[in-house]
């Protein structure tokens, strides 16, 4: 055993040797690589101007079924007497109804559900539903609804969904909503903020930066004092002139209508910045 | 491989380090302040109604405009006039107004003037005095708010009625707009009379409106730059008498005049110190013009410049401690500060072109003059040289004299072509341009102060 390699330890390392050439083949003979496809760039915005809380729609709302109008003139006075009696009785009677819903509820099981099954339940539970409640209610009879109105008085049959949630389906208001609210206010702040006379040299460099806060009523519950910026020798004198403007343009803008109440957090504190141009 | 390792790692780490940006938390809860601006127009929108004063009785008064009602009827007009004329506010008249009864004067009828759309309204009465006297009320509401804003009361001479709507007019500007006010005020001008070459050049008073015209020279001599005493009890202006020029100071009233200064040199641009004890004037003497000045009782004149060339114009500041005027001295007309003693002189007009006739605000914020570059254009700059702004562009503009307030500046323009002469004002803005009817050509118009 005068070799220092056995034979297979030999045919090992020309095994590997053969392995590398091959691999040191590959690597040279393969094609450059071609150069790295473009990275798909998306531009991104950096802004302060975030939620804390998504205004995506919420994806569990359940909204309440189309339901055509009622019609006609309230019911006259026999049936307003009885009231209290109908009244108590709705209620205890909404209790059996979760049930079907909790079962209906997509998210948990949204595949195993055969649509086939649900589909037909729907109208079942409908048509029971709907003949307890009329006797029990009695009063959504008015004068003069039609027979088609009351037909859909309940909702649309075999209409998809069997949610009460009656507002929108989102948490949150989202950034068109807040932009509506901002237009309606700065619309009407503008006419009385022009129609008040404040002129002369250098008044296009005043600024007013008003803070003041709505009641769910859309009325000016407070307005903070503030300083007028900008003022230069030409202009001090249209200092008061102009915060006297801002205040009055507030003032005579209020209250300001379509502001949704349930979102009052968010419309509450605002900030009115002056100026003219 | 292993030099293979770092290769890749550092294709990895960018990828790596975008998903970590990427991944970066959302900032914390947004502050629950909506904040938006408000652009409003500098157009002057304000709507303000001014229907005829009302009045207890309607008796025969001793005034130029009649019984006690026509006269409300003038009192509101002239009022109308003077905001519409200076382009203050979007003012209607008395003639499309309906006639408020006494009672309402102090009890508007806000609903009736809302539903007409008018944001301000200006009410009064006039009252005949048994001595004589006419007494006018004055209020001011933002109908818009229900509010009172502002009144007031005079009584006046009966020939002094038109002052009584100017203070009205004035209490309105100066509450809406934060301005002291300019309207009651009167202004001296030169009017100009006959053919070019033999022109004939009077002193004549106005009110600020351009009532109560009089004429205060013959035209036997030229009259020329003539200047307001603060207290408004005489005018001073230069007369030429056969080439021989002298310094008169004239009453209005009695038209009795005294002979300030007369030399054999040529005079320019008299003008007074604040406080009325001092005259401002340029004399020539021998190719070098420098400025004097001079008590206005009379005495020995005092050198206050000695540069050659040719030094004029000076115009005391508010508080009269500094001079303005107007030098050669660098090789073309510029504008330079002084103070009040000929120290410190220091050119401040660097705009190109030449400067020429400055003229201090009475509020001591801006200075006006005529800038050459071409043609001759009214503008207004800060004391210190800085923040031109033009307020005229015309072929031949020249002479600023400053309101009362300091906010409107007068001036005269000479027609291209014809060489006419007129007197125009425009406010600081530049936006309010408009021609004072004068019965003749006018030039060198001289607003004097608010009237005391």
């Amino acid at each position: 055993m005068r070799r220092a390699l056995s034979r297979e330890e030999a045919f090992g390392l020309g095994l590997a040797a053969l392995g590398h050439v091959a691999l040191a083949w590959v690597l040279v003979m393969a094609k450059p690589s071609a150069p790295p496809p473009p990275i798909d760039r998306v531009s991104v915005t950096l802004s302060d101007e975030m939620g804390a809380v998504s205004t995506s729609p919420n994806p569990k709302s359940d909204p309440m079924a189309d339901k055509g109008p009622e019609l006609g003139e309230p019911a006259p006075v026999e049936e307003a007497a009885p009231p209290p009696q109908p009244q108590a009785q709705p209620q205890p009677k909404p209790q059996p109804a979760p049930q079907p819903r909790v079962a209906a509820v997509p998210p948990p099981k949204p595949a195993p559900v055969p649509a086939p099954k649900t589909a037909p339940a729907k109208p079942q539970q409908q048509t029971k539903a709907a003949p307890k409640a009329v006797p029990a209610t009695k009063t959504p009879a008015k004068a003069g609804a039609s027979s088609f109105d009351q037909l859909f008085a309940k909702g649309i049959p075999g209409g998809s969904s069997k949610g009460r949630d009656q507002t929108s389906a989102a948490s949150q208001a989202s950034a068109q909503q807040v932009a509506s609210w901002s237009s309606s206010i700065n619309s009407r702040v503008r006419g009385p903020w022009n129609s008040c006379p404040v002129n002369g040299l250098d008044v296009n460099k005043l600024r007013a930066s008003v803070r003041f806060t709505l009641d769910p009523n859309g009325r000016v519950q407070s307005i903070e004092d503030f300083d007028v910026t900008g003022v230069t020798e030409a202009n001090r004198a249209q200092v008061k002139p102009f915060k006297d403007c801002a205040v009055r343009a507030i003032r005579l803008a209020a209250p300001f209508a379509g502001l949704p109440p349930e979102f009052h957090d968010q419309w509450k504190n605002r900030r009115l910045n002056f100026r003219k141009e | 491989m292993k030099k293979i390792i770092p290769f890749l790692l550092a294709a990895v780490l960018p990828a790596s380090a975008l998903l970590a940006q990427s991944a970066a938390p959302a900032p914390a809860a947004a502050p629950p302040e909506v904040e938006e601006d408000v652009v409003g127009s500098l157009d002057n929108d304000a709507k303000i109604a001014i229907p005829a004063f009302a009045t207890n009785a309607d008796v025969p008064t001793q005034t130029s405009a009649g019984s006690t009602s026509t006269l409300g009827f003038s009192v509101a007009n002239v009022i109308f006039a003077d905001l519409r004329n200076n382009g203050l506010f979007q003012p209607t008249g008395p003639s499309s107004l309906p006639r408020p009864a006494l009672a309402q004067v102090q009890a508007p009828d806000y609903g009736s003037w809302q539903s007409r759309g008018v944001d301000m309204l200006v009410q009064g009465y006039v009252r005949a005095e048994s001595s004589g006297n006419i007494t006018v009320g004055c209020y001011l509401y933002d109908v818009a708010l229900g509010q009172q804003r502002v009144k007031a009361g005079w009584t006046v001479a009966p020939g002094d009625w038109r002052r009584a709507a100017h203070k009205c007019a004035d209490l309105v500007y100066s509450n809406l707009s934060g301005e002291n006010p300019f309207f009651d005020s009167r202004v001296a001008y030169i009017a100009e009379t006959g053919p070019k070459d033999r022109r004939m050049k009077r002193l004549a008073i106005m009110d600020s409106d351009g009532a109560n015209h009089t004429f205060l020279t013959t035209g036997q001599t030229i009259a020329l730059t003539p200047r307001y005493s603060p207290d408004y009890k005489s005018i001073m202006y230069l007369s030429y008498t056969n080439g021989q020029p002298r310094i008169y100071i004239i009453d209005p009233q009695t038209k009795a005049q005294r002979l300030l200064l007369s030399t054999n040199n040529p005079l320019f641009a008299p003008r007074w110190s604040p406080d009325g004890r001092w005259v401002l004037y340029s004399m020539a003497t021998g190719g070098n013009t420098d400025i004097y000045k001079i008590p206005s009782a009379g005495g020995t004149p005092i050198k206050l410049t000695d540069a050659p060339g040719i030094d004029i114009g000076g115009s005391f500041s508010p508080d009269g401690s500094k001079i303005v005027f107007e030098s050669d001295r660098s090789g073309s007309q510029q504008v330079y500060v002084m103070n009040a003693d000929g120290t410190g002189q220091r050119r401040i007009s660097f705009f190109g072109g030449r400067a020429a006739t400055p003229e201090w605000s009475p509020r001591g914020d801006q200075i006006a003059f005529t800038h050459i570059v071409g043609n001759l254009r009214i503008a207004v700059m800060d004391p210190a040289g800085g923040s031109l702004r033009y307020l005229t562009d015309s072929w031949q503009d020249e002479a600023p004299t400053w309101a009362p307030n300091g906010r409107v500046v007068q001036f005269f323009r000479t027609a291209k072509t014809s060489g006419k002469t007129s007197l125009w004002q425009v406010d600081l803005t530049g936006r309010n341009e408009r021609r004072l009817e004068t019965p003749v050509d006018g030039s060198d118009p001289a607003w004097g102060p608010l009237r005391p």
